[in-house]
C-alpha cells in the first residue's frame, strides 16, 4: 500500500462543473436542429469563433467530438471498421475516423455514453490544414453527407506574426462568413461576432495564466484532469460563460497553488508528454500517479490547446502571448476583428506547433515545457493515430534528452484502442521509472 | 535513344559533383515538387531533388520512426545521413506533406548546410489569396537566395530560369505524346527516366538531350508488343526496377502509358505563363499544377485530371502505388479506388517500402493483367 501522501490534496471543485458544460454542449449540439438552431461543426483550430455571428448556431468542435467518440471504446472500434471496409486505412488519422465512423453508421454517442440513433450532420462546416490531412478529413465528410464547407489554409504558424500569413488567414476568415451566409440562409451579426472574438481571446489568455500556476510544485492540476477543463474552450470560446468558467478555474487553481494542494499527494516525479493522449486508455495517468506519485504536468498538447503562446525574445521562454486588447489593435469591424484573431491565433495555440513549419522549433517548445513546468522526466505519446504529433517525437525525444531529462516514447493511438497494448506501455513506463531510480509506491 | 537519361540517373550523384567541379555553381537539394526551380535556376544554381536509393540505412531511426514514417522520406533521408548528397550547399523545401517537411527538419539540424530554406507553400491550391500569398513568399525566397549567393535575381534572369524550365516541361510533354499511340514509342520505364532524370540534371543540357530524342523518336520502331496499356497512380515514383518488372518480365504483355506522378506527367503539365511580375507568374503556374493529394481540397482536381489522362492515353488498367505510411495518397486511393470501379477499369494498390518484393509485386501484376485480357 501508499505511504502516506506527501502533499495535501483534494478534488478539483469545478470538475464537475466542466462536466456538465460538456454534457450540455454535446446535448444542445444535438437537439440543434429539434430546437430551430444550425449546427456548426469546425475544427478547434481558429475556426470556432468565426462562426459566432450567427445568432442561432450550436458550434461543435470536430476534436472533441473525435475524442469522445475514441473514449467510447466500443463504439470507436465500430467507427475505425467501418470506415476500413469502406478503403480507409488503419494507418489514417484516428479522429477522421471516429467523425466518418459516426457519419457512416449514423450513430453517435453522448459524453455519457447514451447511445443516439442519429450523427449530427451540420448544416456548415469548417476546418483548418494544421496537418493537411485536417482538410482532407472535412472533404471526405462533407462529400459524403452533402454538407456546406470552408477549409482554410494554414501554411505556417512559424515565424509567427507574419504579416503576409495573417492578411492570407483574414482573407480567408472573411470568404468564409460569406460562404457560411450562402449555405446556411441566415445573417451573420458582426456585433456577435466581435463580441464572440474578444471572448475567446479573454479565454484562452486565461488559460494561459492557469497552465502558468501549474509550474509549481506540487502541481495543482494533472494532465488527465486538464483534459475535463479543456473542453469550454474547445467547443464554445465565444460565450462568456467559458470566460468565466476560466476565470473560477483560475481562481481556484491559484488558490490551491497558495495553500499546497497537489493534484498527486505522493508527487515525486513530474513528467511531461507531448501529444494528444490515448483516449481510450487515460487509466494509464492514474497508473503512474499511483504507482510512481508521478504527475504529468503538462505538455506541448495541453498547455496550446486553448491558449496562446510566443518565446520571449523570440529565443527565451515560452509566454503568454499578448492579446490583440492589450496591444490595442482595432476590432469595430468584422474585417479587423477577423484579423486580430487570426493575429493571435497563428501563434503556438491549439495545435499549430504540430504545423510542419515548426519542425524546427516543435522540440524547442517540448524542451522549454520540460524545463519551464520542472519536470524530471518525459513520456512522449508515439500516436500512431496522428501522423501530425508523431513525427517530429523522435526530435523531441532527442532534445529533451540531450538536455538531461530522461525522456522516452511509448506507443499509442489517440483514437484506436486496437493499438493500444496496456501491458506493454505499463511495463515500459516500469522500466522508465526503474531506470531513474524512481521508487514505487505499492508493492 | 533514351539510354543517357537513365545512364544519368543512375549516376546522379557523380553527375552533381561533375558539374559543380565544371560550372563551379552550387547545388540545392530539394524534396518536393512544389519548391520553385525557376528562382534557383535564375541563380545560376543546379537543383537537384532529393530522392532514396532503394536501400536501407540504420541511420534514419534515430530521427524518424519506421512506423510511422513513409518509406520515401526516410530512404532519401538516409541516403542523404550515409552521405550520398554530401555535394549540396544547401537544401529547399516547398511545402507539401508532414513526411517531406520532417524530412528537411532533420536534415537542417543534422547535415547542415550553407543554405536552407523551407517555403510555405500553401496547402490548399483553391483558396482565395494563395496566389499573392505565395508570390510573396517566393519574394522573401529570392531575397534569402540573393543574400545569399551575393548578388541580385534579375528580372532577365528570372526570365531566363522560366524560359529553360517551360522548354524541359513542353519538351516532356512532346515525348509523353508519343505514348498516346497504338504501339507506344516510349515505355514506362523510358518515360520515368526521362522526367526523373530532368529533376536532377543541368536543365539546359537535359533540353538539349531531349531535342535530339525529339528529332529521332518520329521513325522509331518498337519491337514489342505493348499489351494492356497502365496508368500509374501516386507520389513520387523513383523505382525503376518496378516500372520494368511491369513492362519487361511478367508473363503478359503491358505498357505503362501515362502516369499521375510527381515524378511524371503532374510535374510537367503545366507552364509559367510570362507576366511582368514573374513572381506571380511562377506562383500560378505551382498553384494550377496538378495537384498532389495534400493540395487537393476542397473540390476535387485530381480525379478529373486522371480521367482527363486516361482518356488521352487510353488507359485499359490501374496501378495505384502508395510509399508505406504515405497518408495523403491512401486517403485519395479509397476515393480513386471507387471511381475507377465505377468506370469498370481493373486496378491494383500496391504499397511501396524502401525495398520492393518484386516477386510478389509480379504476380499481383501479373493477376491484374490476366483480367484484363480476357483469358480467364
Amino acid at each position: 500500500m501508499s505511504t502516506q501522501a506527501k502533499y495535501k490534496t483534494e478534488p478539483m471543485k469545478l470538475w464537475k462543473k466542466a462536466k456538465e458544460f460538456k454534457t450540455n454542449h454535446f446535448k444542445e449540439y444535438h437537439d440543434a436542429h429539434k430546437n430551430g438552431k444550425l449546427r456548426f461543426l469546425a475544427s478547434t483550430a481558429l475556426s470556432i469563433s468565426m462562426h459566432s455571428g450567427f445568432e442561432n448556431a450550436v458550434i461543435m468542435g470536430a476534436e472533441p467530438f473525435a475524442a469522445n467518440v475514441a473514449f467510447w471504446k466500443d463504439f470507436g472500434i465500430k467507427a475505425m471498421e467501418i470506415c476500413e471496409a469502406r478503403g480507409m486505412s488503419r494507418e489514417l488519422c484516428g479522429y477522421s475516423k471516429c467523425v466518418w465512423g459516426a457519419e457512416f453508421m449514423n450513430q453517435n454517442i453522448m459524453p455519457a455514453g447514451t447511445m443516439l440513433d442519429e450523427w449530427g450532420k451540420p448544416d456548415f462546416a469548417s476546418a483548418f490544414s494544421l496537418a493537411p490531412c485536417h482538410c482532407k478529413w472535412f472533404q471526405i465528410l462533407c462529400e459524403n453527407s452533402d454538407t456546406p464547407m470552408y477549409l482554410f489554409d494554414l501554411p505556417k504558424a512559424y515565424p509567427y506574426n507574419d504579416e503576409n500569413l495573417v492578411e492570407y488567414m483574414t482573407g480567408q476568415t472573411l470568404a468564409c462568413i460569406e460562404e457560411a451566409e450562402k449555405a446556411v440562409g441566415q445573417p451573420f451579426i458582426d456585433e456577435l461576432f466581435i463580441e464572440g472574438v474578444k471572448n475567446e481571446i479573454k479565454a484562452y489568455d486565461m488559460w494561459t495564466e492557469i497552465m502558468l500556476l501549474n509550474q509549481a510544485i506540487p502541481a495543482p492540476m494533472d494532465e488527465k484532469t486538464m483534459f475535463s477543463f479543456i473542453v469550454p474552450n474547445l467547443t464554445r470560446p465565444y460565450d462568456p460563460a467559458t470566460y468565466e468558467f476560466m476565470k473560477e478555474l483560475r481562481d481556484e487553481v491559484q488558490d490551491r497553488v497558495d495553500r499546497g494542494i497537489a493534484a498527486v499527494g505522493n508527487e515525486q516525479f513530474r513528467l511531461i508528454t507531448d501529444a494528444i493522449p490515448p483516449w481510450p486508455a487515460l487509466e494509464i495517468y492514474r497508473y503512474l500517479e499511483r504507482e510512481y506519485g508521478a504527475v504529468v504536468v503538462g505538455s506541448p498538447y495541453v498547455i496550446c490547446l486553448c491558449g496562446c503562446w510566443k518565446f520571449e525574445n523570440d529565443e527565451g521562454d515560452l509566454i503568454p502571448t499578448p492579446t490583440p486588447m492589450d496591444l490595442g489593435m482595432p476590432m469595430n469591424t468584422r474585417e479587423e476583428t477577423a484579423k486580430a484573431l487570426c493575429w493571435y491565433r497563428s501563434h503556438f495555440s491549439t495545435e499549430t506547433p504540430y504545423n510542419i513549419a515548426c519542425g524546427e522549433v516543435l522540440h524547442e517548445l517540448t524542451l522549454k515545457i520540460a524545463k519551464q513546468w520542472k519536470a524530471d522526466g518525459g513520456t512522449l505519446h508515439q500516436n500512431q493515430g496522428c501522423t501530425m504529433q508523431a513525427l517530429g517525437g523522435l526530435e523531441s525525444r532527442n532534445a529533451v534528452a540531450e538536455a538531461g531529462i530522461p525522456c522516452i516514447l511509448y506507443e499509442g493511438n489517440d483514437a484506436d484502442s486496437r493499438d493500444i497494448d496496456m501491458t506493454n506501455m505499463k511495463r515500459k513506463f516500469d522500466i522508465f521509472f526503474e531506470a531513474n531510480n524512481v521508487k514505487r509506491l505499492t508493492k | 535513344m533514351f539510354e543517357k537519361f537513365g545512364e544519368i540517373l543512375e549516376n546522379r550523384h557523380e553527375y552533381a559533383r561533375e558539374w559543380k567541379k565544371r560550372t563551379g555553381g552550387k547545388v540545392v537539394g530539394f524534396f518536393c515538387s512544389y519548391a520553385p526551380e525557376e528562382p534557383l535556376q535564375a541563380a545560376g544554381i543546379l537543383p537537384v531533388r532529393i530522392i532514396g536509393g532503394h536501400k536501407s540505412s540504420d541511420k534514419v531511426g534515430k530521427f524518424i520512426a519506421p512506423n510511422i514514417g513513409c518509406s520515401f522520406c526516410r530512404d532519401a533521408l538516409g541516403r542523404g545521413l550515409e552521405g550520398d548528397y554530401d555535394y549540396l550547399d544547401g537544401i529547399v523545401q516547398g511545402q507539401t506533406c508532414l513526411h517531406t517537411g520532417e524530412a528537411f527538419w532533420v536534415w537542417e539540424k543534422h547535415l547542415p548546410v550553407e543554405f536552407s530554406y523551407f517555403l510555405a507553400v500553401p496547402h490548399s491550391t483553391q483558396n482565395v489569396g494563395r496566389e499573392k500569398y505565395l508570390a510573396v513568399e517566393y519574394a522573401k525566397f529570392k531575397k534569402a537566395l540573393e543574400e545569399w549567393i551575393g548578388k541580385e535575381i534579375t528580372n532577365e534572369d528570372l526570365d531566363r530560369g522560366i524560359d529553360t524550365y517551360n522548354t524541359n516541361r513542353q519538351r516532356i510533354r512532346q515525348i509523353f505524346d508519343y505514348r498516346k499511340q497504338d504501339n507506344p514509342l516510349v515505355t514506362g520505364t523510358e518515360a520515368l527516366d526521362l522526367a526523373l532524370s530532368g529533376q536532377i540534371m543541368d536543365r539546359n543540357e537535359h533540353n538539349q538531350l531531349m531535342k535530339e530524342v525529339l528529332e529521332k523518336l518520329p521513325d522509331r520502331q518498337m519491337d514489342r508488343d505493348p499489351g494492356t496499356r497502365i496508368m500509374i497512380i501516386g507520389s513520387v515514383n523513383t523505382d525503376r526496377e518496378f516500372m520494368d518488372m511491369v513492362e519487361n518480365q511478367c508473363d503478359l504483355p503491358a505498357t505503362i502509358v501515362i502516369d499521375d506522378t510527381c515524378t511524371g506527367i503532374r510535374y510537367n503539365f503545366n507552364d509559367v505563363n510570362p507576366q511582368d511580375d514573374r513572381l506571380m507568374a511562377i506562383s500560378l503556374r505551382y498553384n494550377h499544377r496538378p495537384p498532389c493529394p495534400n493540395k487537393d481540397w476542397p473540390r476535387r482536381r485530381r480525379i478529373p485530371f486522371i480521367k482527363h489522362l486516361m482518356k488521352a492515353y487510353n488507359v485499359e488498367a490501374v496501378i495505384l502505388f502508395n510509399h508505406k505510411f504515405c497518408q495523403p495518397h491512401q486517403l485519395d486511393n479509397a476515393v480513386i479506388e471507387r471511381e475507377l470501379k465505377a468506370m469498370d477499369i481493373p486496378n491494383l494498390t500496391l504499397e511501396f517500402d524502401i525495398r520492393i518484393p518484386i516477386g510478389q509485386f509480379r504476380t499481383r501484376v501479373e493477376a491484374m493483367l490476366e483480367t484484363t485480357m480476357d483469358i480467364i
